[in-house]
């Protein structure tokens, strides 16, 4: 599965086939959030929520990818990534993209 | 210049861990036996935390891994 985040694929010609879009919301045990809370004191990356966060959009781009292999796409173009803040220390990633086929292969 | 960026974070963890000792132990007279130990024990992990998070710290300065963005 090609995942691209412009409009067009070089070299392809592309039939669009849906709306396709992967989410999820994560957070961190309290152990590493009072630990992370504590290193905001001394500055420097906060590696536990860099990982939460990268955890995230691997598992929001996988439901993604599962939602276009669903509808038969070869590829997903114009991806974007968006995520916020649900609660304290909970964060939601959410990816969308558009489903294509591709066409004259 | 690691030095300088080392500064504020060592600082800060000592003045917390000072803060720690003297807001417990003041609070550890007013109690007995095993309120004591239980109470006792919070700030000792609380230091614990801030000592380990200092040593991260004070490695990824070391490291230098920020980034110059000039580089590109």
């Amino acid at each position: 599965m090609i995942l691209v985040n412009t409009d067009y694929i070089s070299g392809k010609e592309l039939e669009m086939l849906s709306l396709v879009k992967g989410s999820t919301i994560q957070s961190k045990n309290i152990g590493k959030d009072i630990t992370q809370s504590f290193k905001t004191l001394v500055g420097g990356e906060l590696k536990a929520y860099n990982e939460m966060m990268n955890d995230a959009r691997a598992l929001a781009t996988k439901r993604m990818v599962e939602e276009a292999q669903a509808l038969g796409a070869d590829a997903v173009v114009n991806i974007r990534y968006a995520s916020s803040a649900v609660m304290q220390g909970a964060a939601e990633v959410i990816v969308y993209g558009t489903a294509v086929k591709f066409v004259n292969k | 210049m690691h030095g300088k960026k080392m500064a504020a974070p060592i600082i800060i963890t000592v003045i917390v861990i000072l803060y720690y000792a003297v807001y417990f132990g003041l609070l550890i007279t007013l109690l007995d036996g095993i309120w004591r130990v239980l109470l006792g024990i919070v700030p000792v992990i609380l230091s614990a935390v801030m000592i380990k998070v200092l040593i991260e710290r004070i490695n990824e300065i070391k490291k230098g891994e920020e980034d110059d963005i000039s580089k590109y």
